[in-house]
């Protein structure tokens, strides 16, 4: 099972391959290759090395992907398509290939299901291009992460050596978005090299999942915490008639009880799968009992830092394979394969999977012009979210005296949403005259939290 | 219809924890989402489920009719008032 996505993107998909579907068409392997060349030439034609690669539907972002590959060139993946995550990128891409022109001025080839090309032979291509995601670093900083097809191909051959016994004939679905690392490799890229097709939409209610998995005898469930902790109460942590045969996580932790209400819903416990954007997939893991260990993937081998108690690792999914690269979670060692992991050592959080940066946010919120200052503190409760405690200007103080809380919290979320989703904003808003400090001038984190529980 | 929308809107504050926000602030027509009272994919996971139970309604598979259903506390009065036989 070694090089199967390199091989799989050189030979393209056999005849009999079903790319994708949907609830009223599917994408068979013609079709997909006519998609592929079609955009291939266009791609081939333009001299513009650095592309922009968005697209809602699955099938149009895969063969956009396969197509750009092939054609040698440097796709750029953005989180999102939002205005202020594409302007931030603005000097890392030269042209777009989207389903929608995502800024002006650019070079753009649309992805469309309406274009109907000829029917065409797989491209040929003697120089594979690469990969470039984003995300956020320590500083507030979106930070570039190459990729090769090296390194994808390592991690795409590892997940079918590690898992391919467990799904067999699976279609796959998706509740998480194909632009992120994690929906990238489990839901576009190991499907395709191991020929089993994926619904081009993604899931977004229970419903339609639910649908899915009434329709189809074998579907494999690529999802996240965000989704997987929720869905048992939406099917009434009732044992459900029709299962998943495998069930994913990823994307941030998955709690013990989540874990076990999915259990009982579907007969199985999810497999969670710790990484990042940077390292790739790390361990695995299926949650049995409470704080379960993780298991190392077979090409990566990990020790701990002595000073601070990371987690280091060296693995073949990363563009210096020999060299330990530290990671920012601190963990314990149980032996060679296996660890917990314990917290992460700086100040990045995540808010329903999505990364950030609460440096990036505190930045954020100090250039509004309402402002003063600002903190951001993590709260568990009723759900894991944001609170801001902000300090305002005289013209801020004012605004909240006559319009009120609503309008300002209102106003400072909108400058928030330039840079980060809606998911992630604060849900907790406090205007004290001054940001709490111990004595010796520092923000000490139980302040500010006990300052965003005590209601206003 | 008024009771309605306004059970609709004490659900929605109650069942997603809305600080700051009171029934007199949220627009029967407006957006729920995004722009509008500024609910996000979470919420309306949240607030699908909470509908579903308060008023005891069949949520369909088709996703774009869900979202025409949830698209302002008007739809969803409207929605609750079809399904009531």
């Amino acid at each position: 099972m070694d090089n199967l996505l390199l091989n799989w993107l050189k030979q393209g998909p056999n005849t009999q391959q079903l790319i994708s579907f949907n609830h009223h068409d599917i994408m068979p392997s013609n079709r997909f290759c006519a998609q592929v060349a079609y955009l291939y030439q266009q791609l081939h034609a333009q001299p513009a090395q650095r592309w922009l690669l968005a697209a809602k539907q699955s099938d149009l972002f895969a063969a956009g992907l396969c197509a750009g590959l092939l054609a040698g060139k440097t796709i750029i993946l953005p989180a999102n398509t939002q205005a202020g995550t594409i302007s931030e990128l603005n000097h890392q891409f030269d042209a777009v290939l989207a389903d929608e022109p995502v800024c002006e001025v650019r070079t753009f080839i649309p992805l469309s299901t309406e274009i109907t090309p000829p029917a065409a032979k797989w491209p040929k291509s003697d120089h594979l291009g690469e990969l470039i995601l984003f995300t956020s670093g320590s500083s507030g900083e979106p930070k570039a992460v190459r990729k090769t097809i090296a390194q994808l191909d390592a991690e795409v051959s590892t997940l079918e050596r590690t898992f391919a016994e467990q799904l067999p004939h699976c279609s796959v679905v998706s509740t998480v978005s194909h632009q992120h690392i994690y929906g990238l490799l489990f839901k576009i890229l190991w499907p395709l090299a191991a020929n089993r097709p994926f619904l081009s939409e993604q899931i977004e209610y229970p419903e339609t999942l639910s649908y899915y998995l009434a329709i189809m005898p074998n579907l494999c469930l690529i999802s996240s915490p965000a989704q997987l902790s929720r869905l048992p109460g939406a099917l009434e942590n009732q044992l459900q008639h029709r299962h998943p045969s495998l069930i994913f996580s990823s994307g941030g932790p998955l709690s013990f009880q989540a874990a076990t209400d999915i259990e009982q819903c579907y007969r199985q416990v999810p497999i969670e799968i710790f990484g990042s954007t940077e390292t790739g997939g790390i361990a695995y893991r299926r949650q049995h009992k409470a704080n379960e260990p993780w298991q190392v993937f077979s090409p990566v081998t990990i020790k701990q830092a002595p000073d601070d108690g990371a987690l280091c690792i060296q693995s073949a999914y990363l563009e210096q394979d020999n060299q330990w690269h530290k990671c920012d979670d601190s963990i314990e060692l149980i032996n060679a394969q296996q660890f917990t992991l314990l917290n992460r050592l700086d100040r990045i959080v995540k808010v329903e999977e999505k990364r950030i940066s609460m440096v990036q946010m505190e930045q954020l919120l100090r250039s509004h012009p309402l402002v003063v200052d600002a903190a951001v503190a993590m709260l568990t409760k009723p759900r894991q979210m944001l609170g801001a405690i902000v300090t305002l200007t005289d013209e801020g103080k004012a605004l909240l005296a006559t319009e009120g809380k609503l309008a300002v919290n209102n106003r400072i979320k909108k400058h928030l949403l330039s840079q980060f989703e809606r998911v992630t904003l604060p849900r907790r808003w406090r205007y004290p005259d001054a940001i709490p400090q111990n004595s010796e001038g520092k923000r000490v984190q139980s302040d500010l939290i006990s300052l965003l529980k005590k209601h206003d | 219809m008024t009771t309605l929308n306004n059970e609709i809107k004490q659900l929605i504050i109650d069942c997603l924890d809305l600080e700051d926000i009171s029934i007199e602030d949220i627009d029967t027509n407006a957006a729920l989402f995004g722009e509008g009272l500024g609910l996000d994919s979470i919420d309306a996971l949240e607030l699908g489920l909470a509908i579903k139970k308060q008023f005891d309604v069949k949520i369909e598979a088709n996703s774009d009719a869900t979202k025409a259903h949830f698209y302002s506390v008007a739809s969803l009065a409207s929605f609750i008032e079809s399904q009531r036989v």
